[in-house]
């Protein structure tokens, strides 16, 4: 077919703007699809440009090779490709194409003889092949149609697979993250909430753990690892791990502690990254407890008597700088008590559309009225409905989804004989 | 909101009402642009910031670390009471990166003030 001579088809990447018909009487078609054919044999670009020329929708241009074809690549939605190139032969192109450009269409255009690497191109990658001198203006019409909604459908399907993967990952992480507490004392409730923030695949370092000791001390954590995203996510992980070890080879909560800001100095993967953390462990007789904080918000205190911050020294977060004491502080709690450990995530919310924030006054607030009837009577709901309540009023007043993940541990008693 | 009379060796940094994890990296990066060759000290200027999260914190403390590889200081200046003072004080912040009330008060104070 080399006897073809055509002086248009000399250059590469021609666009038929010299042809009748081109150029501005196609602008106006709909969805135009801009075709890319790569072939060196100027004979057989003739018939081939010819034929997509009798389909207005199309637009052509031609590079003699992959390396001219490389900076003509940006703009197109299909690739007609010969499988014999100066620079690449066979199944290399459409290889080159695949790892390349993934998003473009590819058809493949094979010899009468070589019918079989047409479908051995179509295993590797190619959408479809045609047999050069078997084509018309129709066929290759609908074939190149074809192959771009094809390509666009595995696009689809592509990206519905990775949100898929995201989410699968992220339900590992958030299970390394956030386990499903199991207590023997009959007088405790657990409930736990999590939200991811700022849209749902947005998972963070939050994390939570709570451990109830043969003695019968009870150890809660609830901690923080700055910023958001599938790293912190995993660093939280660590964290909760090493501190369940720790608790569990019944380590003093200062060498538990140690160990955690340990952990997260030799773990984490950006520096002055850094993680809060709110501990508390209650004692067997459940009265009072031994209060640890490092930068995190303390929790608070809902009793008969109201609601309150239960106060504590604040030693510096693990990873801001190197502590070597960890202050605890004795708290009291009473007879009858629900504690709240939750991370800052929870009072961040906005309040309208200022930068006002809740802030741990707004959360109280909000459970004083959520835990006394209108005539001032004690109206005391469930654990579990008290933290639904709270998540959802922090979210309507912030308009919508809050923007940082957060954690909740509420840990319940009744110590009153039934 | 009146401009501070410029000082010899000095750069004041203007921080955004609200630093979150949305620009907290584009403020730790002003602020380590800030110390330049002849810059001994950085005032992070956080009087009218009225929000900051961990993300904005880590910023500060890599600020100071960078700002201190420079051969300069970083200091903070933050509306004494307000939500932001409250913030560092919870992380502790001020143990690593001095504190004034007033960007004037950071300016003038000597010259490497142990935090």
């Amino acid at each position: 077919m080399s006897g073809h001579r055509c002086g248009r088809c000399d250059k590469a990447g021609v666009v038929f703007e010299d042809l009748p018909g081109a150029g501005t009487a196609f602008a106006a078609a709909p969805s135009r699809i801009s075709v890319l054919l790569i072939e060196d044999d100027d004979g057989d670009a003739l018939i081939e440009q010819e034929l997509l020329l009798e389909v207005a929708a199309i637009e052509v241009q031609r590079a003699r090779s992959l390396g001219e074809a490389r900076p003509l690549l940006a703009d197109v939605s299909c690739v007609l490709l010969d499988l014999d190139l100066p620079d690449s032969q066979g199944l290399e192109g459409v290889r080159w194409l695949q790892q390349h450009v993934p998003d473009i269409a590819v058809v493949v255009l094979t010899g009468l003889a070589d019918e079989l690497l047409g479908a051995a191109a179509v295993r590797s990658g190619a959408q479809d092949y045609l047999v050069k001198g078997h084509v018309d203006g129709p066929l290759l019409h609908r074939v190149i149609r074809y192959a771009v909604e094809r390509r666009q459908a595995e696009n689809v399907q592509l990206e519905l697979l990775l949100a898929q993967a995201t989410a699968r990952e992220n339900a590992r992480l958030t299970r390394g993250l956030l386990p499903a507490p199991l207590i023997a004392d009959p007088r405790l409730t657990v409930a736990t909430r999590y939200r991811p923030g700022g849209g749902q695949m947005q998972l963070g370092g939050d994390f939570y753990d709570l451990i109830e000791m043969p003695g019968g001390w009870l150890h809660a954590v609830v901690g923080d690892v700055c910023g958001r995203g599938p790293d912190e996510a995993a660093l939280g992980v660590c964290l909760r791990v090493a501190w369940r070890t720790m608790v569990l080879a019944g380590q003093p909560m200062a060498e538990v502690l140690a160990a955690v800001q340990q952990m997260l100095e030799q773990e984490r993967h950006a520096e002055r990254l850094f993680a809060t953390l709110c501990m508390m462990s209650v004692r067997p007789d459940r009265r009072s407890a031994l209060l640890h904080l490092a930068g995190h918000p303390p929790p608070l205190l809902i009793s008969p008597s109201g609601v309150t911050e239960l106060v504590a020294p604040v030693s510096m977060p693990p990873g801001i700088s190197h502590a070597s004491r960890w202050p605890a502080t004795e708290v009291e709690l009473g007879e009858r008590w629900t504690v709240l450990l939750y991370t800052d995530g929870l009072v961040e919310g906005r309040i309208g559309t200022g930068s006002e924030r809740l802030g741990s006054e707004g959360l109280i607030s909000g459970i004083k009225s959520a835990t006394s009837g209108a005539d001032g009577t004690a109206a005391m709901p469930s654990v579990e409905q008290l933290l639904d309540g709270m998540i959802s009023r922090a979210q309507e007043l912030n308009g919508g989804d809050l923007d940082d993940d957060l954690a909740v541990l509420a840990l319940d008693y009744d110590g009153r004989e039934s | 909101m009146r401009g501070h009379e410029p000082v010899a060796g000095t750069a004041v940094v203007k921080l955004p009402t609200e630093v979150d994890i949305g620009n907290a990296d584009h403020v730790g990066e002003q602020l380590r642009a800030a110390a330049a060759p002849g810059v001994m000290v950085v005032v992070a200027d956080l009087t009218t910031t009225k929000f900051c999260d961990s993300a904005g914190v880590r910023q500060l403390a890599l600020a100071h670390d960078k700002v201190a590889d420079s051969g300069a200081q970083l200091r903070l200046a933050v509306a004494e009471g307000g939500s932001v003072d409250r913030i560092l004080a919870l992380i502790g912040l001020e143990q690593l990166v001095p504190q004034y009330p007033t960007v004037e008060a950071a300016l003038a104070a000597p010259p490497e003030r142990a935090p």
